[in-house]
């Protein structure tokens, strides 16, 4: 090797180690807060569906303690508030939507006919179109739906229609996002069922 | 004095990255749904532009011709991943809008393009001017598309309801097909504008 | 979240076209659709070089930088690379896309003659290192990654091979001054976007 490449060569490793040091810094000073804001997010979209609104980010953990079981299974997790009639469980869905992967949380009233709460945490749908199934004004459609006719039924009802919703058992969709609601549809439905299955096992 | 204000007009309007030398596209049509994230991510391409310019300038006497090149990206490279984690870190919400679009800055060719034309040749202060000219340059196309589709694609511009009405949304303008046609259309409107101006 | 492979290639080639629907490589899909025989020279390279990038940085980023990965391999407890993934990323391609010129101005005269004033150009593609990034964030395995890298390069022919057609043909017509080329460029890859928007709905991606 020349002179002029072992000069490149040790300047090239000289900057790459300052580059190196840089990061590591960095990433070691911030660390504990970017994995405490995933922690806050997270929580906050599960106490958000389990009924405990506009939390600061100091009540979250003490909420989470005090007021929310959580119970993990093989096939799952799920999480419950409250008593008796009054309870309502929250199980995590994962689905997909026509771009990438939809994630989110969903709770259930006591004997798991009615949904309570909805909440979208990750998509990337179309903006404007697809990217809607993550809105107030789509979670308020979904909320109150009876999803089953009875406690003791395994029929779950949930259609998202296209377009205007046709009949009663069927919600309003998403103009142009067919493929996002279809994805969101089949994911409700599978959190449902898994809820489901895993509160008869708990019985 | 003069030469940093053709320094800033060049950068801004003249030799405009976006529409004068179609560098750093990419990134412009994607984050443009609204204009708080078009608003972030400028500043991340002014603030990184700069401190590229700057360090590579202050290094330019030193980094041997044949390996600039890795060098620049390297340097590049560290700026923005430190501007993701700071995100990460104190602005949670937005770096999940923003989600790898972040990562992207590294190949924005905005970014290379001036350490490469500008900051290899001058010297460190008059760097910076340019990196920050560029990347004011780039703010003006990216905010101006993402008023554009914000306020006609969802009704609303930084997050304020304007147009309250859905049916009066051109959800069109949302997708990724309206972000190539609003940007054709502005920068035809550019080009008009510099007709009348008598350049050529 | 398992998708088979062959879905994936073609949901990158069509539904989730890299240009028309992530916006990516646009800096020279636009320089470089003037022609259609450059058009397909630089397509070419951007699917040689994103299908074997990504199966590298796939490689790199599971066995040595992934959360926990480090460890694995090394047993020092502490090691995390998660934060070099860009920086490694953007190495890997730079060198692999260096050793691949090399290689082809020793092979061949008239490859490298065809490609070679490409390959540079690629590094700074941001096509390549958003297919990898994609691949991080969708969490694809080994297979469905190389699949994902070369539907990606596939689809930017595509755009870009549509795209110089069209260019050609818009020499002989009649548009006004201040939209001619990268305005007009925009407006047809918008149109060209939304015509490719016709695939939804066909397969859906994960």
């Amino acid at each position: 090797m020349s002179d002029s490449g072992i000069k490149a060569f040790v300047i090239t490793m000289i900057v790459a180690g300052v580059c190196a040091t840089t990061l590591g810094t960095t990433h070691h000073l911030v660390k504990n807060r970017i994995k405490r804001n995933q922690f806050i997010a997270e929580s906050r979209a599960l106490l958000s569906v389990l009924g405990f609104k506009n939390l600061s980010a100091d009540e979250l953990e003490g909420i989470l303690k005090t007021s929310v079981r959580k119970t993990q299974r093989k096939t799952g997790v799920f999480w419950e508030t409250g008593t008796g009639k009054g309870s309502i469980y929250a199980v995590p869905m994962k689905g997909r939507g026509l771009w990438g992967p939809v994630e989110g949380f969903l709770s259930l009233n006591h004997d798991l006919t009615v949904i309570k709460d909805f909440m979208i945490t990750k998509q990337e749908e179309t903006p404007g179109l697809g990217a809607e199934i993550e809105s107030e004004a789509f979670y308020r459609r979904i909320r109150g739906r009876k999803v089953r006719t009875s406690a003791s039924s395994n029929e779950v009802i949930f259609k998202i229609a296209r377009g205007k919703a046709a009949n009663n058992n069927e919600i309003d969709g998403i103009t142009g996002a067919t493929e996002s609601c279809r994805g969101t549809q089949e994911m409700v439905i599978s959190a449902i069922k898994r809820a489901l299955e895993m509160k008869n096992v708990q019985n | 004095m003069s030469r940093i204000k053709t320094i800033l007009t060049n950068g801004i309007w003249y030799e405009n990255p976006i529409f004068h030398q179609v560098l750093g596209v990419c990134s412009a049509l994607a984050v443009t749904t609204q204009v708080k994230n078009a608003i972030v991510m400028s500043i991340a391409v002014i603030c990184i532009t700069a401190l590229t310019n700057f360090t590579v300038s202050v290094l330019r006497k030193i980094i041997p011709f044949s390996v600039r090149l890795i060098i620049e990206m390297l340097i590049i490279s560290t700026f923005v991943i430190v501007f993701d984690q700071l995100l990460k870190a104190y602005y949670f919400e937005m770096s999940r809008e923003l989600g790898p679009y972040v990562g992207l800055i590294i190949t924005n060719c905005i970014i290379l393009g001036r350490s490469e034309a500008f900051a290899l040749r001058e010297g460190p202060g008059l760097s910076v001017i340019d990196g920050i000219a560029s990347g004011l340059g780039y703010t003006l196309i990216l905010v101006s598309i993402a008023a554009v589709r914000e306020l006609f694609g969802a009704g609303k511009l930084l997050g304020y309801s304007i147009i309250s009405n859905p049916d009066y949304h051109a959800r069109g303008l949302a997708s990724a097909g309206g972000a190539f046609i609003v940007m054709g259309i502005l920068i035809w409107i550019m080009n008009a504008i510099r007709r009348v101006g008598g350049e050529k | 979240m398992n998708q088979s492979p062959l879905v994936i290639l073609f949901a990158a080639v069509l539904t989730n076209n890299i240009v028309f629907s992530g916006f990516l490589g646009m800096c020279s899909f636009i320089a470089l659709s003037k022609r259609i025989d450059t058009a397909i020279g630089m397509g070419l390279a951007v699917t040689f070089v994103s299908t074997f990038t990504t199966a590298l940085n796939w490689l790199i980023y599971h066995y040595i930088l992934k959360t926990g990965a480090l460890y694995k391999l090394t047993g020092i407890e502490g090691l995390d690379g998660e934060i070099f993934t860009l920086i490694v990323f953007i190495a890997v391609i730079a060198a692999f896309v260096q050793i691949v010129e090399l290689a082809i101005a020793r092979i061949s005269q008239s490859l490298y003659q065809a490609l070679g004033i490409f390959l540079p150009l690629i590094t700074v593609n941001c096509a390549i290192l958003g297919v990898s990034l994609f691949m991080v964030i969708r969490g694809y395995g080994f297979l469905a990654s190389i699949a994902f890298g070369f539907g990606s390069g596939i689809g930017w022919l595509l755009a870009i091979f549509l795209m110089a057609g069209i260019r050609q043909k818009l020499r002989f017509s009649k548009i006004s001054p201040s939209l001619e080329g990268i305005g007009i460029t925009m407006i047809t890859t918008g149109i060209l976007a939304m015509i490719f928007m016709v695939f939804n709905g066909m397969v859906r991606m994960n």
